[in-house]
């Protein structure tokens, strides 16, 4: 039972400092900054580093 | 209910055959491990694209040409301004500049809040171009002539996810560096105050252009949703597969270990343990070990994705050529996370009591004499 105990105690307390992360990590500045770009540049994309197959085509084999 | 020293002596067993665990734990969690990172991931880049295009205009206007994107005149804004419903339209400057010491594509955004020597760059952009010392201004190659701009402002970090790799310029500058006139337009953003005008009004738009593309909010928020649905088609089938696989491996193993272990569970059973006890004895043991690493496994899958960023497995998501710093927002969907417990842990059990009943009920004065 020691053993089930400290295995349930050692699984909170992992699970306690992740939930304090998600909690701290302060999502509503990000998202007031993606939304002050998105609003004068309304149509916003991923920005990945091609935009589709079809740029890729026209860049020098390296 | 069974006893506590009933479960303090299947801890003692697992403690004993610890090696013989180890296996189905490492590779379990680290199949759990896996699936949560790609959903963590997925699930947080849908959530910030989501918020991006909350401003976003009712339609969205592309032309094309022999199955390319063709700019669009002043004509196309004046005969979709006279479609009944329409309020606005808005034509705007878009397009890639081939940054060729670098081979990297930029993608040149039209602001119209900027004024026309200022230049903001995402902080990918920003890296590509120090690492050719353009740090203070940025000198764009075009086919007449050579633009510099000063940098003025990096964007915000945070926003990396749809600025990493954009340029913001002022429209008419924005032009010049693509190579396009005065009177030219990438994208048209159409306005329309009333919700149910927007599919009628978008029709209408494709009826006068049909080699135009017209994209509702509603399209971009679909798409956005599909960018990255990894809950269902070829990318279920894969998961199926992979826990398929390991199920089949397992019960392998499991059914291997057993049958070494045979005399053990005769002994157990000539001391007078029950088939049901054996099971429940092999039970307690393995929900031990499936539920730590399922545990461990989502838990290792956050530390990874919303800690340390991803690394690796990012570059999956958002491609490798321009070097990506995002953040990602933890968003966690506990409905998935549930529904990866009840195909993950739940399976995992029955095919590991399964050899153990099978064992358990077989003649045991054979094993026990040998």
């Amino acid at each position: 039972m020691r053993f089930l105990t400290g295995l349930g105690i050692a699984f909170f307390s992992l699970y306690l400092i992740l939930a304090v992360h998600a909690l701290s990590v302060s999502d509503k500045n990000k998202a007031k900054e993606i939304e002050a770009i998105s609003s004068h540049v309304k149509d916003a994309k991923l920005s990945v580093s091609f935009k589709s197959n079809e740029y890729q085509r026209f860049v020098y084999a390296k | 209910m069974r006893s506590k020293n009933f479960v303090e002596y299947a801890i003692l067993l697992l403690f004993k055959d610890k090696n013989d665990h180890l296996f189905s734990f490492l590779i379990f969690s680290f199949i759990v491990f896996i699936l949560s990172s790609t959903l963590f991931i997925s699930d947080s880049l849908q959530e910030d694209l989501l918020n991006s295009i909350k401003s976003q205009p009712e339609i969205v206007v592309e032309n094309t040409r022999a199955g390319r994107a063709y700019a669009m005149h002043d004509g196309f804004i004046y005969d979709i301004s006279k479609i009944t419903g329409v309020s606005n339209v808005e034509g705007i400057v878009d397009g890639y500049h081939y940054f060729a010491q670098k081979r990297l594509w930029f993608h040149i955004i039209g602001d119209a809040t900027l004024a026309k020597d200022e230049m903001i760059i995402g902080q990918g952009v920003k890296n590509a171009m120090a690492e050719l010392y353009y740090n203070e201004e940025f000198h764009f190659f075009t086919e007449e002539r050579m633009i510099r701009l000063k940098i003025n402002k990096i964007a915000p970090k945070s926003t990396t996810i749809i600025s990493n790799d954009a340029v913001y310029l002022h429209p008419n500058t924005a032009r010049a560096v693509l190579g396009m006139e005065m009177d030219e337009y990438s994208k048209l953003y159409v306005s329309v105050p009333n919700p149910n005008e927007v599919g009628n009004v978008s029709l209408k738009i494709v009826e006068i252009y049909p080699s135009a593309k017209a994209t509702t909010k509603e399209d971009a928020i679909s798409a956005v949703r599909h960018l990255y649905y990894y809950k269902g088609g070829i990318f279920m089938i894969l998961y199926v597969i992979a826990l398929v696989s390991f199920f089949i491996l397992l019960k392998n193993q499991i059914s291997l270990v057993y049958g070494e272990k045979k005399k053990e569970i005769a002994i157990l059973r000539s001391l007078g343990f029950c088939i049901k006890d054996i099971i429940a004895l092999k039970f307690i043991q393995n929900t031990v070990v499936s539920v730590s690493a399922y545990l461990l496994g989502v838990a290792m899958a956050y530390i990874y994705v919303f800690m340390f960023n991803a690394p690796y497995l990012r570059n999956i998501f958002l491609g490798s050529e321009l070097e990506n710093s995002i953040s990602f927002t933890p968003v966690i969907d506990v409905n998935l996370l549930f529904l990866i417990f009840l195909f993950g842990v739940v399976p995992f059990l029955a095919f590991v009591i399964l050899p153990a009943w099978k064992i358990a009920i077989s003649d045991m004065s054979e094993a026990v004499k040998s």
